[in-house]
């Protein structure tokens, strides 16, 4: 059910991924994004794809996760994938002597664009599979760090970031249980019309929304009973830092990509 | 209503890198009215296990029969299921959603179908079991406190009138007094209406205290299964577990262990206290008669 759903998860292994600072792999993902825009042409589409086949490989994380990450977004790319198919202009697709309203222009953009959404969710799990909540969050914080300047409360976004993120698992769980409860009690969730079944989400909505507050007025106390106080001067108990291994990835994925410009501008 | 368990297993998170083996050759049969303890440390299955009881999870290998329902197969009615085993999860208060404590303990024959005046009779009578005062029918139930509110949820699970109630921690998180409360409103309970009555706790003095039976549960499966006072003869094994006998019988079982005559079979504070006066007259006496003399 709640629990199946992978995109976003962290995926707790060793890899040379997870051993990667957050700040590079959140850069770098911004720059693989764009590169599988700018893939235009068979050569490039094969480059960002086998670029990605060793994105996964590098993750260590099974590649059974990925194609599981793949599923909450299937429909978007049948549905993108049929629009393109009919609404391309093109020349018509014939089918045992019939005209079709398909065209071939549209079936090569529908694969193009299957293909793009396909590794976006790849590139975007890989960093969510390899990065604990806590240290993505930390990492966007250290990247939004220059806005700080611009008094943009940087700390209270990835504070309250972090404390969305980490309470996620929480009120799934929690969902969960009062789901139960209320079954217990007879409750039916999944039968009778649209209204019906709204109207049975109060008894697992009221509870949950009770817990979140109790939840967060809890967690306010605990904090401020240990006198929290965000912003400067705070340490953290992991550091995050810049490695070799960075390095490493950041010169690869430059070549990748100045390779990536020049195919696309050559061919 | 008569239980059977046999060969239950349970696979927490199947094919995914969180799968976790959470029941494993359960087997179990529980006797119509009877009342059991089902002890075991954090993580031992036990919670997992009385979720089974009504279906709310399904074993990954192994049939449960509740009465004359096999729950394990597929065409079992799970609904007409769950309103003969009656479940109390841990914190019950947390699921309240209604506005006044009547509409939430009417919540379940509710679901049920039932007529108007069934419903009203049923909310009264669970009122009274938990022992809630109608004066309270018509408040919010936000507003009570931790022990009222969870007497407000158990009597939303009593007023199905289910045949087998299972208790998840009843006493959890209650202060002395609204514990001693929740304890015997259970046991008068189960006397009353001769329930089967299924408890769960780690405190070994409320489980000596009411249960007639003991189910220990250790790392997903039944570890033990007896009268309470063959259980806590096991104070060894049961420390192995990470659990532990009753204080009292602690205390017996060192009056023992240094030479005081006295039966190895206690495990109430009553019983205790009634035995050790018992000796305490007699050695008096005893002494009285040494001193005439």
């Amino acid at each position: 059910m709640l629990k199946d759903i992978t995109l976003g998860q962290y995926f707790p292994i060793e890899s040379p991924m997870h051993r990667m600072d957050p700040r590079s792999k959140i850069v770098l993902l911004i720059f693989m994004i764009v590169a599988i825009f700018i893939a235009d042409n068979p050569i490039t589409y094969a480059l960002v794809t086998v670029f990605t086949l060793l994105i996964i490989l590098l993750s260590k994380v099974p590649i059974m996760m990925y194609i599981k990450g793949l599923k909450p977004i299937l429909f978007v790319i049948i549905f993108t994938a049929v629009l393109n198919v009919f609404l391309t202009p093109g020349t018509k697709i014939d089918l045992w002597g019939y005209t079709t309203p398909m065209t071939w222009e549209g079936l090569i953009l529908a694969g193009k664009m299957a293909l793009r959404l396909i590794l976006l969710i790849i590139a975007s799990s890989a960093l969510t599979y390899t990065t604990s909540p806590i240290i993505l969050t930390d990492g966007i914080e250290k990247l939004l760090k220059p806005l700080s300047y611009l008094k943009v409360p940087t700390y209270e976004l990835a504070m309250m970031m972090s404390i969305a993120i980490r309470f996620i698992p929480t009120l799934i769980e929690e969902t969960e249980k009062i789901t139960k409860a209320q079954q217990a009690r007879g409750a039916d969730f999944d039968s009778g019309s649209i209204f019906k079944r709204i109207k049975a989400l109060a008894p697992m909505l009221v509870p949950l929304f009770v817990s979140a507050f109790r939840r967060a007025d809890e967690l306010a106390v605990a904090m401020e009973s240990r006198c929290y106080q965000g912003g400067e001067h705070r340490t953290r108990l992991r550091e995050i830092h810049f490695k070799g291994i960075d390095l490493i990835a950041v010169l690869v994925f430059v070549l990748f990509f100045a390779a990536i410009i020049v195919l696309g501008i050559l061919f | 209503m008569a239980i059977q368990i046999s060969d239950l297993n349970y696979i927490y998170m199947a094919g995914s890198p969180f799968e976790k083996l959470a029941l494993h050759d359960v087997n179990l049969t529980i006797n119509d009215g009877e009342f059991i303890g089902i002890i075991g440390h954090t993580g031992s299955g036990k919670s997992t296990l009385i979720q089974h009881l009504n279906g709310l999870l399904k074993p990954s290998s192994g049939t449960i029969t509740i009465g004359d329902t096999v729950i394990t197969d597929k065409k079992a009615d799970m609904k007409a299921l769950r309103q003969k085993v009656g479940l109390v999860f841990q914190y019950p208060e947390h699921q309240l959603f209604e506005e006044t404590v009547y509409k939430d303990i009417a919540y379940g024959p509710k679901n049920m179908g039932l007529s108007q005046d069934e419903i009203d009779e049923r909310v009264r009578e669970a009122m009274n079991y938990v022992g809630l005062s109608e004066k309270y029918m018509n408040r919010s139930p936000f507003e009570l406190s931790g022990g009222q509110k969870r007497r407000v949820a158990i009597a939303g699970v009593l007023a199905m009138r289910p045949e087998v109630l299972i208790l998840d921690e009843p006493a959890a998180g209650l202060d002395p007094a609204g514990r001693e409360e929740i304890l015997t409103q259970i046991r008068a309970l189960y006397l009353e209406r001769k329930m089967t009555v299924l408890f769960v706790s780690h405190s070994m003095e409320d489980v000596a205290r009411t249960a007639g039976r003991i189910i220990v549960m250790n790392k997903g499966t039944v570890a033990m299964d007896g009268k309470p006072s063959e259980i806590f003869s096991r104070a060894k094994e049961l420390r192995e577990m990470g659990l532990d006998v009753p204080q009292i019988t602690r205390l017996i079982d060192e009056l023992r262990a240094r030479g005081v005559a006295i039966d190895n079979s206690i495990y109430t504070l009553e019983r205790a206290k009634a035995t050790l006066q018992m000796l305490i007259a007699k050695k008096e006496k005893k002494e009285q008669g040494d001193a005439t003399c």
